[in-house]
């Protein structure tokens, strides 16, 4: 009977994942579960995409984290008055933005 | 020593590079050799120039930042990497060593009491023709479950992969970036008047 | 008659146990570990990540000034300044520090550096990238201009600076490979030797024909 516990208790060991080290960052375990469904979905996403792209990406992800906090927060909220407009809306904010562009140097 | 190999020797020499007795017949040379003195002036020159431009370049935040993340990324990768090496040291997955710690302690406590299965229950089981007991335990056809195909995508698994463990926020940010260009002159899109729009952001009366 | 003699740059000290056409001899051991750097890495090899951050920030600005004068583009050289770093990582445990580890750290960077001037198709890409890139620009924080010259420095001087720039960037690659690496400080000849993977003797027969291109070209200016 010891001998059988002892060998279940070695095998819960073993099935056990290692524990993982931390380089800096939040770690994956402490997102809350829809910040880890949210970056998964979109890491999917980012798999699809082509290299040059995914590199741009990289790039403005550094460009972002140099933001000063209020400047990243003026972004979400940005993205998130975005998300809140209607099929015809962003049909528009496109447009404009075609011809924002178009009129910059 | 003639000029030819004392000119080779001239970069060596300034950055104090040549051996004493190589020096020396350098400098014999010199004392002799005005354009070999004028030549060593330029080597010296040359090589001052060089070394007063700037040895370091300012490294940015992100280029730090980009740096660490994929060293992260290298460090997550090689767990990983250790972790397959340690559990392929049992030949048999993880979850089935523990369930033959399951049985293993059933075993060990049923033999303790004394208890074995009942052999009539089995024997009176019928006994069906075998085909007809195949056909029975064939699995039934796959049917399209994409809900359940769906679910798999959304949810993510228990071990994310390496590189998006080592960045989450990058992903979870995916859809700022994309269109970072866009957010930052949110308003200043939003205010730019379309050419059928009058300056009240109205459209014009078509004509006919 | 007197003797010309010539002047010297000043050259790190030589190990007096070590023979001067000896490459690649060790140093001792007590030297290296005195050397902070060192130290450093001998943490990071342990699994200090703090030691990691703290080691490429020491390093990376003269790696990046490196890498751009090898690569002679802002893009490139910030891509190969993450490889090496990356690769410092993953090959920690090869480090011996009997070596210098300027020695070490060098050698990664020149590879990757020939490496990355071997693909042309890579320029190609980067270009591209950049130009895609700079029809998307938007507002970011500016960094500030590596190149700045001091007040101080005559106009005369900035143009020797910039023509200097241009004439190592057009030399052949393993020269580049041998002026830039000489220039680093700590570096002796046998340590660049180590780091090209060839003799002295191919080292100062690199120097002076890179050297003499460069006179060649900036006549002018000297």
């Amino acid at each position: 009977m010891r001998l059988a516990l002892g060998i279940a208790l070695v095998a819960l060991a073993l099935a056990l994942p290692a524990a993982a080290q931390q380089w800096g960052g939040r770690p994956w375990h402490q997102l809350t579960p829809e910040e880890q469904q949210r970056a998964w979905q979109n890491y999917q996403r980012y798999q699809q995409l082509p290299e040059q792209r995914q590199r741009m990406i990289e790039r403005r992800y550094q460009q972002f984290q140099a933001l000063p906090p209020q400047e990243q927060q003026r972004l979400r909220q940005n993205y998130d008055a975005y998300r809140g407009l209607d099929p015809g809306q962003r049909r528009e904010f496109v447009e404009k933005y075609r011809r924002w562009k178009s009129g910059r140097p | 020593m003639r000029c030819g190999r004392a000119q080779k020797h001239m970069t060596a020499a300034v950055d104090g590079e040549l051996g004493p007795r190589q020096r020396g017949a350098l400098d014999r040379h010199l004392a002799g050799c005005d354009p070999c003195r004028r030549e060593l002036a330029a080597t010296e020159r040359t090589l001052r120039a060089l070394d007063a431009l700037p040895m370091e370049r300012a490294v940015s935040d992100g280029l730090e930042q980009t740096t660490l993340r994929r060293v992260r990324l290298a460090a997550a990768e090689e767990e990983e990497r250790a972790h397959r090496r340690w559990r392929l040291w049992l030949p048999i997955p993880a979850f089935a060593v523990a369930t033959v710690a399951v049985l293993v302690l059933a075993v060990g406590i049923l033999t303790r009491t004394g208890e074995a299965p009942a052999p009539r229950a089995v024997a009176s089981a019928p006994l069906k023709p075998s085909a007809e007991r195949l056909a029975r335990a064939q699995p039934a056809p796959p049917t399209r479950r994409p809900r359940a195909e769906a679910r798999q995508a959304v949810e993510p698994p228990a071990e994310p992969p390496a590189e998006l463990a080592a960045a989450p926020d990058l992903f979870m940010n995916l859809p700022i970036l994309k269109n970072m260009e866009r957010l930052e002159h949110f308003e200043a899109i939003q205010t730019t008047t379309l050419d059928d729009e009058t300056p009240s952001g109205q459209a014009e009366p078509s004509s006919g | 008659m007197a003797s010309a003699t010539v002047p010297e740059r000043e050259r790190p000290p030589r190990d007096p146990l070590v023979p001067a056409d000896e490459a690649g001899a060790p140093a001792t051991p007590g030297a290296a570990a005195a050397d902070p750097d060192v130290a450093l890495m001998l943490r990071v090899q342990e699994g200090d990540q703090a030691a990691f951050q703290e080691l490429f920030r020491k390093l990376s600005p003269r790696v990046l000034q490196y890498t751009r004068r090898f690569v002679g583009s802002d893009a490139l050289a910030e891509e190969v300044t993450q490889d090496v770093f990356v690769q410092i990582f993953r090959f920690r445990h090869r480090y011996r520090p009997q070596s210098r580890l300027s020695t070490w750290v060098f050698t990664i960077a020149t590879n990757l550096c020939l490496n990355e001037l071997r693909r042309p198709e890579r320029h190609l890409r980067v270009d591209l990238w950049e130009r895609r890139d700079a029809e998307e620009r938007h507002e970011g924080p500016q960094l500030p201009d590596p190149d700045a010259v001091t007040p101080e420095a005559g106009a005369a001087g900035r143009e020797l600076a910039r023509q200097l720039e241009v004439a190592v960037g057009a030399l052949p690659p393993k020269q580049r490979a041998a002026l830039l690496l000489s220039r680093v400080d700590g570096l002796a000849y046998r340590d660049v030797a180590e780091s090209l993977g060839c003799t002295e003797g191919a080292v100062k027969a690199l120097l002076f024909r890179a050297t003499q291109t460069l006179k060649k070209n900036l006549r002018d200016f000297l």
